[in-house]
């Protein structure tokens, strides 16, 4: 963080006209946002519009950009050789990413979608993590519980593909 | 398994989690266990074939479910594998893996497989009997092997052809090894960087590769000879090999690499029978730990590895030198060693690491000091041994259990010895303050006269003191040394 550095806000328009403004930097986080101002736009006071992501959604995805700019930057800050508090800052802010998916299923994928479109990796990835955790150790059933997954098949054709790859069964679930 | 319930389940809402793109989709199954993940097949049609799109598989294999990775590399469909990673908890040979020619073809990325032996079968499992044919992997990037001992046979022949990293641990080679003709550029025109660790086998070992960049070799016992040729070579670790072999066996190496930049020579070193071509852009060259205090002739012929070395290379420039100094447990009777010590490179950086084993450090650093006339920078490594009891071997002196690093930067404190004192005394004193706060005190105040940090030690720390001190004084300076020696000692006092 470069005391001399000017601050840059960026604003973000969401699909229903609410905005957000947030530092460059950390909107940057956003490979969308990033081409947006490579290409010389959404530095003007309108923003960049956001299409098909809500305000609701929109406001999550800002603090999670918030939360992890200012992590990343007091990194940049911290003495380089101390590994110990490295260490701590990454799993607080693990803590703190888990603290924040911990949400009901709708919103969970309304913000994966909208960091998929806006290209926020770490934040798929957060939510991949999410949903694949809700699947781990459950039976296929469970899992069309848990998911809202309609399962379509007959019950010859589920018995076909369990004789077809008879590993995938070898352990129970 | 109960499927019954499949029509009443998802009813209500619509199936969001099926209307994600494939991709989304896979990111998520990325994060299971593969198995797991496969299993997903049967949830909906949608479901049916996207774990075939997996671009990376993870087994884990027990005996009952060996034959499972074959019949997954069947059904998978993915148009490039970039990962198969495969834990194998039953590590018989009779197990051994059908699956990989089929990997072989499949692979585009990497390969980890890991064997886990129960038992340490290190010793008994002996040279016959079933062994591991490794295919050739003509387009995969990076091959991890760690077999637990189990036998590996190299193929005689095909090209490796994008292979960059090739790690193998705990291998026993079936002999007489290839290895050396597989991994020259011949079969590995692409290989940069080699790890064999802690295997068995491989006698001799010599290497021709216009690739290669980093090298290490660790634990290879058994190796009697070792030839590199590798006009690229920038990084070169040899640990424990040759100091495996019976006492009085030379090692022998020829080692041919002007572009080294960094040699970790942990080893028995000879420079009658280890030949090392010139080498002008060397960085930071390491040595074989050596010991401040021995006893008989085991220490002393231990410690000629190191002084060896470092006469070996005392007539060149080389910017960073790193050291190891280990003390015994107890030094009771023992003989002062440092003395031996008399020539250094001509160095600006020295990285220094000590196992202190609670003796006192500060005449040790002293002696190497004394030789550094244009020492830039200081790094001194404090190792805590956590049996401190344990006699001390190779296999066990592994850096890993460090508590405190210091770090001294000073342009010019060879004329400023005073300083370094202060710099030593002040850095311990943080880092001794937040681990141990209560021992931190004696450093904390360093005591007005400037022995009586010496005259006054705590009788336990007392008993732990070197019987015999090289004498810093002499030279213009004597006070200034004094003083630098005693801030250190009383810092080092504090441990």
């Amino acid at each position: 963080m470069a005391a001399g550095k000017p601050v840059v806000m960026v604003t973000l328009v969401s699909s229903d006209g609410q905005s957000f403004q947030l530092l460059e930097e950390a909107a940057l986080l956003s490979a969308m946002v990033r081409d947006t101002i490579q290409i010389g736009q959404g530095r003007g006071p309108a923003g960049i519009p956001i299409r098909n992501i809500t305000g609701q959604t929109l406001s999550m995805v800002v603090v999670y950009c918030n939360k992890h700019y200012t992590a990343a930057a007091a990194a940049d800050g911290d003495d380089a050789a101390d590994e110990e508090k490295k260490v701590a800052n990454k799993k607080q802010l693990r803590e703190w990413d888990e603290q924040f998916i911990n949400l009901e299923q709708d919103k969970l994928y309304d913000i994966l979608v909208a960091a998929n479109n806006l290209g926020i990796d770490g934040l798929v990835d957060l939510c991949c993590w999410r949903f694949a955790d809700m699947m781990k150790g459950k039976s296929a059933s469970e899992i069309r519980v848990k998911l809202g997954i309609r399962d379509d098949f007959t019950s010859e054709q589920r018995a076909q593909i369990e004789k077809d790859s008879p590993w995938v069964w070898s352990r129970t679930t | 398994m109960a499927h019954d319930d499949g029509e009443a389940a998802a009813t209500g809402g619509e199936d969001r989690l099926s209307a994600l793109p494939d991709e989304l989709i896979i990111k998520i199954l990325l994060r299971l266990a593969t198995d797991t993940a496969a299993r997903t097949s049967v949830l909906s049609r949608r479901w049916r074939l996207l774990w075939c799109l997996l671009p990376e598989l993870h087994f884990v294999l027990r005996a009952a479910n060996a034959y499972s990775i074959r019949t997954a590399l069947g059904a998978h469909d993915a148009p490039s594998l970039r990962q198969l990673l495969v834990l194998s908890t039953d590590g018989t040979p009779e197990s051994m893996p059908e699956w990989l020619p089929v990997a072989a073809r499949r692979l585009s990325g990497e390969l980890i497989y890991i064997v886990q032996n129960k038992d340490d079968k290190e010793d008994e499992a002996e040279e016959g009997g079933a062994f591991l044919e490794l295919p050739c992997f003509g387009r995969a990037t990076n091959l991890s092997l760690v077999l637990g001992f189990n036998t590996l046979a190299v193929p005689p022949s095909g090209v490796f052809a994008r292979l960059t990293e090739l790690f193998l641990e705990t291998i026993r080679f079936h002999g007489p090894c290839e290895l050396g003709d597989a991994v020259s550029s011949a079969r590995s025109p692409s290989l940069k960087e080699l790890t064999i660790l802690d295997s068995r086998g491989l006698s001799n070992f010599t290497i021709h590769s216009d690739s290669l960049v980093k090298m290490v070799l660790n634990s290879l016992k058994g190796l009697q000879q070792l030839n590199v040729v590798a006009p690229a070579l920038q990084v070169l670790h040899v640990q424990f090999c040759f100091a495996h072999n019976p006492a009085g066996a030379q090692p022998v190496a020829d080692i041919s690499a002007p572009q080294l930049e960094i040699l970790q020579w942990n080893d028995a070193f000879d420079s009658s029978s280890v030949q090392f071509s010139k080498m002008a852009n060397l960085e930071w060259l390491g040595t074989y730990f050596f010991h401040v205090y021995g006893h008989g002739l085991e220490n002393s012929r231990h410690n000629h590895n190191c002084l060896r070395l470092l006469q070996r290379f005392q007539f060149d420039a080389i910017p960073t030198l790193s050291l190891s100094l280990s003390y015994f447990p107890d030094i009771n009777d023992y003989e002062y060693l440092m003395e031996d010590m008399t020539v250094l490179p001509d160095i600006l950086f020295l990285n220094l690491t000590v196992l202190g084993n609670r003796h006192a450090i500060g005449p040790s650093l002293f002696h190497i000091l004394r030789m550094c006339t244009g020492l830039r920078r200081l790094k001194i490594v404090l190792i805590v041994s956590k049996k401190p009891q344990r006699v001390m071997r190779p296999q066990h002196f592994h850096f890993e259990r460090v508590r405190h690093q210091v770090g001294l930067d000073s342009g010019r404190w060879t004329q400023h010895f005073s300083r370094l004192a202060d710099l030593v005394v002040e850095r311990p004193r943080r880092a001794l303050a937040v681990e141990r706060p209560r021992r931190a005190l004696a450093v904390e105040r360093p005591s007005p006269s400037p022995w009586s940090a010496l005259a006054t030690p705590h009788p336990r720390r007392a008993a732990l003191l070197p019987s015999s001190r090289p004498d810093t004084s002499g030279g213009g300076c004597v006070k200034q040394r004094r003083k630098a020696r005693r801030g250190l000692e009383s810092a080092w006092l504090g441990f």
